[in-house]
């Protein structure tokens, strides 16, 4: 991993000053009420955070409409109330919104502590005090009645070597186009599955980042991300392509060359570029989505490819709960690019294979539990690999993965919420890069399945700002790489456990 | 012989007709129509002259509005049992009202009185204050199909024919500093302190145990907020506060203790607005 | 020619009369009417009656009180029962403007439980120098009826009872403080002593169902036939 020059350091100094002199005015432009600091929505509705989360950044069903209906009231397009300043006369004045009143600021930090297996070389991961860790700012609102907009723009600490400031969702929303409740388009880049039953981007536990390199294959990952195993590719042996041009094709929002197995992807990648619309058909309790995204082939000349999806989801109202199943299936074609690494080099298949995923998740909110679990299988064509033994041809592959996640939240009062998180994965992809008999160093397979365990306690001393301890435990036990790759600690079992403790708030 | 027939008639004819009238529904519907259009009402809710006509059909229009905008916190039954509710409140008031219950908080009626049309399309315009949205961004026609949907929730509203409604009497009594003081002496004399607090913080010695009618905690308002005001700050809405009470809720109605001196309350009004400054 | 008018004029009049009272109870004169009277009582040892918690206003109220939930006298009398005919239409004349008194004193509703008649008016005062709130609940829902503030002492506010049913009293202030006022359409209903005997004089001759009603102790309906100028006897007993 390069090292941060001189430069890169002194950048990211002073967007840190920048960032918290432009903090402090806001903080005191959006005075606390009742000890209930409320971001944009909250400010724009007069209302507590808990009106659409149950505890932020989840959403309860009433913010999943809120969502739905692009920022505006669940049933009405109100664009975000009529109490916008009307500039410049009647007839041709503008609406503007108080800026507090679609600006809002996320801080994380945390102080993190993994426990990773002794490697070969010896080194353990000490604990890493980064405050803050992450920074997002949200711009989110009504332009006027059904045009919406959301742009969030997102500093990572822990990666100042990339760009300081990168743009993760933006999005223009037109609602309710066809109908009341119908209809409603979004372009830009966006969590695709926003909508599911359980969205990519709305964890109680924040995903953690991998650290890996993924600019050559097969990637280095010396620990792997914390975050729902269903989203993960699942895939072993498989690249963005562009090899023998030495273009490696990577987007942004993805790892690099290499797909990690580990990492989000596909319906469930936190960040997709592309349009989806989406509304509500045969009354109010069947949502539909159908989406495109655009993303690049992974030949060897990327091209632009269309992928597309369907997301349909029932919802069903009782006592003090809520019911909700989604299914999704979403298909690439030419994603991906199996490859093999025998130790002199990657090498590729002939050709791309076509990737297609299908999930299955449901939700179920009574009282005060909130338990959601989703599954999700992922298949690939069989990768070729023309030009005879042992250049590829003699791997093996696994063209099925499937992961499961599920989790439980519980508010124990208004101020203390649990969670359990239990994630599976059953990898896919390159098994073996070439049987045992011709080469003795693949004397494992490489795609190991891989399960984690969390326990997490969230205090809020208000509702937008949660203090959180979370441990997370590996339940596989330890597996080796195969010996023709090293033979050091597998990844999906390299990591023990992992202990975080955090804050999280939003203003 | 004549005479005494008519007079015997024009006798029986005075019974009947005082009988015909002492029908309970005949004499209050009289009285009714006399009270149905107050001189004011306590606030101006609504620039919407034109209301639709409250039937059966704006009631399924209401119901149908209902299930897009109100089911995730009031219940697809209406009974405060929606999905949201333990969210928003765990442990403690207030709670989504349970629309058929018949107890409303937001009146311009008397202590245990159902609310005026007037009332209910206030609070849903209006929403709570840190609670429930405002829905103004709807159309005024729809909201007041809300209005008639949620008043088909409790047929005690069809037999109201004598709605017991705050007279607003006299006008807000600018501030002053001797409007202040006097305030401050009926805050005082009142006891408006042993619930609200010496300085109006909502920490007076009966604070810590007051409970809404389902047995939730609802300590009294901290009178120093303004904008956290749940019936709204402005003096009207003020003045209603204090003599209508909340219903569902501790704070009782002081309409009784000041009738005949309602400049009074203009006086306690304006006291417990400088609360805040 | 001229009696046939005076007969249509009447026979108009009279029929107007007894539609106009069909569902209403009727007060008529009485003669020779009897009475139920009996005791009401508990078998075997009286539960005990907890300790309120005062959590204000001690100076006032009090460092404790003992609630007053149930009141057995020596020879099992039960105190503060509800003895009430259910089916009654007509019957003696009562106060139509009677005050039925629910006073506040050292904390405590006085008295514990009262009768009263539908339209009659309940008068509610603080005897107590502290603020107190008269909250009434109507019915087994236990409705809000009316919540009066009474800041100041000795100030009486008049509240009509527009319904029928039990009224469960209660302050918020204090929220130990409890009553209850059993409202019937009708005069015939009356709490018992502190012997548990009561009465219920000018009943008109019939068969009625009486219901004996105790804020804890549940309900019981029982049937009494009432002879002209005769006293029926009923007694009922609460307890296993």
């Amino acid at each position: 991993m390069k090292k941060a020059t001189f430069w890169q350091k002194a950048r990211c100094l002073a967007s840190s000053v920048l960032l918290a002199v432009l903090t402090i005015p806001i903080l005191f432009i959006t005075s606390v009420k009742e000890a209930e600091a409320v971001p944009s929505f909250a400010r724009k509705y007069d209302m507590s955070c808990n009106v659409c989360h149950t505890r932020q950044p989840r959403l309860n069903p009433y913010g999943q409409r809120f969502m739905e209906n692009g920022y505006q009231l669940p049933g009405t397009a109100d664009g975000g109330r009529k109490e916008k300043h009307l500039l410049g006369g009647e007839t041709n004045g503008a609406t503007l919104d108080e800026i507090s009143n679609y600006m809002a600021i996320r801080l994380r930090a945390d102080i993190q502590q993994g426990s990773l297996r002794e490697k070969v070389d010896g080194v353990s991961e000490d604990p890493d005090i980064i405050f803050p860790r992450t920074v997002n700012i949200f711009f989110a609102g009504t332009a006027k009645k059904d045009i919406s907009f959301f742009f969030e723009a997102e500093y990572d600490t822990q990666d100042p070597a990339e760009s300081a400031m990168i743009f993760e969702r933006s999005m223009l929303i037109f609602d309710n186009l066809f109908a009341p409740n119908n209809g409603t388009v979004k372009i830009g880049q966006f969590d695709p599955s926003a909508l599911y039953s359980f969205p990519t981007h709305r964890q109680q536990l924040n995903p953690i980042k991998p650290i890996a390199e993924t600019g050559t294959f097969p990637p280095e990952i010396n620990r792997i991300p914390v975050l729902p195993l269903a989203f993960s590719s699942k895939m072993f042996g498989l690249t963005t392509g562009g090899l023998a041009s030495g273009a490696a094709n990577s987007q942004p929002g993805e790892e690099g060359f290499a797909i990690l197995p580990f990492e989000p992807y596909l319906f469930n990648a936190p960040v997709q570029k592309g349009v989806s619309v989406h509304g509500r058909v045969f009354g109010n309790s069947l949502l539909y989505q159908v989406g495109v995204v655009q993303k690049m082939t992974a030949e060897e000349t990327p091209q632009t490819r269309w992928d597309s999806y369907v997301m349909l989801r029932y919802d069903v109202q009782g006592a003090f709960s809520n019911f909700q199943v989604s299914g999704f299936y979403y298909t690439a074609s030419k994603a991906a690019m199996p490859t093999v690494n025998m130790g002199s080099g990657p090498i590729a298949a002939d050709e791309t294979v076509d990737w297609n995923r299908y999930g299955l998740a449901a939700r179920w909110q009574h009282k005060a539990w909130d338990i959601y679990g989703t599954y999700i299988a992922d298949t690939i064509d069989k990768p070729v690999f023309s030009g005879g033994m042992p250049l590829g041809g003699a791997s093996t592959w696994e063209t099925d993965a499937s992961g499961i996640s599920v989790e439980a939240d519980y508010l124990l009062t208004d101020k203390w919420m649990l969670g359990a998180r239990y994630d599976q994965m059953k990898a896919g992809g390159l098994i073996r890069g070439m049987p045992q008999a011709m080469n003795a160093a693949w004397d494992q397979d490489l795609n190991q399945d891989a399960s984690l365990l969390a326990l997490i306690g969230k205090y809020y001393p208000a509702p937008n700002i949660g203090l959180y301890a979370r441990y997370h435990h590996n339940l596989e036990s330890s597996v080796k790489l195969p010996s023709a790759m090293g033979g050091d600690e597998h990844p999906a079992t390299n990591l023990t456990s992992m202990f975080i403790v955090g804050v999280d708030m939003a203003f | 012989m004549k005479k005494y027939t008519r007079f015997i008639c024009s006798l029986s004819a005075a019974m009947v007709l005082s009988i015909v009238t002492s029908f309970p529904g005949a004499a209050q519907a009289a009285e009714a129509k006399a009270k149905a259009k107050p001189a004011e009402l306590p606030i101006k809710v609504s620039p919407y002259k034109k209301r639709p006509e409250e039937n059966a059909k704006s009631v399924a229009e209401g119901r149908v509005i209902y299930e897009n905008a109100c089911i995730y916190c009031h219940g697809v039954e209406a009974k405060g049992d929606g999905p949201v509710a333990f969210y928003l409140s765990r442990d403690t008031a207030p709670r989504p009202r349970d629309l058929t219950s018949g107890i409303y908080k937001f009146r311009s009626t008397a202590s245990g009185e159902l609310p005026m049309d007037e009332d209910i399309f206030r609070t849903i315009t209006r929403g709570v204050t840190g609670f429930m949205p405002g829905f103004e961004g709807m159309a005024p026609a729809d909201r007041w199909k809300l209005v008639y949907y949620v008043k088909s929730l409790v047929p005690d509203f069809k037999e109201v024919t004598d709605p017991q409604i705050i007279k607003m009497v006299g006008t807000v009594i600018p501030s002053s500093a001797v409007s202040i003081r006097r305030g401050y002496d009926v805050y005082q004399q009142f006891k408006c302190w042993e619930c609200h607090g010496g300085g109006g913080r909502g920490d007076g010695k009966k604070a810590s145990t007051l409970k809404d009618d389902w047995g939730f905690p609802l300590p009294p308002r901290d009178l120093t907020r303004l904008s956290s005001f749940k019936n709204g700050s402005a003096p009207a809405d003020v003045y209603r506060t204090v003599m209508a009470g909340f219903d569902g809720g501790a704070m009782p109605s002081y309409a009784d203790f000041f009738e005949g001196s309602e400049k009074d309350v203009w006086h306690l009004v304006n006291y417990v607005r400088s609360l805040s400054e | 020619m001229n009696k046939k008018k005076l007969m249509t004029c009447v026979g108009v009049v009279a029929s107007l009369m007894m539609a106009s009272n069909a569902n209403a109870y009727k007060a008529v004169t009485v003669t020779n009417g009897g009475s139920i009277s009996g005791k009401i009582s508990f078998s075997g040892a009286a539960p005990s009656n907890p300790k309120l918690d005062i959590t204000k206003d001690k100076e006032t109220c009090g460092a404790s009180i003992s609630a007053d939930y149930y009141i057995v006298g020596a020879g099992g009398g039960l105190k503060n029962a509800v003895v009430v005919i259910e089916n009654i239409e007509q019957g003696k004349a009562y106060d139509k403007k009677g005050k039925v008194p629910v006073d506040n004193k050292k904390c405590m509703f006085t008295p514990h439980v009262t009768t009263a008649v539908k339209g009659q008016k309940l008068a509610i005062n603080n005897s107590d120098p502290v603020l107190h709130n008269t909250h009434l609940y109507h019915g087994e829902k236990l409705k809000t009826m009316y919540n009066i503030a009474l800041p100041l002492q000795n100030r009486v506010i008049k509240k009509p009872l527009r319904k029928d049913g039990v009224i469960t009293v209660k302050c918020d202030a204090h929220e130990w403080m409890l009553s209850y006022v059993y409202v019937a359409k009708h005069p015939y209903s009356v709490v018992t002593a502190a012997d548990g005997s009561f009465t219920l004089s000018d009943v008109p001759a019939g068969s009625y169902k009486v219901k004996i009603w105790h804020e804890k102790l549940g309900e019981s309906i029982q049937d009494v036939t009432v002879a002209a100028g005769g006293t029926a006897t009923l007694n009922h007993s609460f307890g296993k």
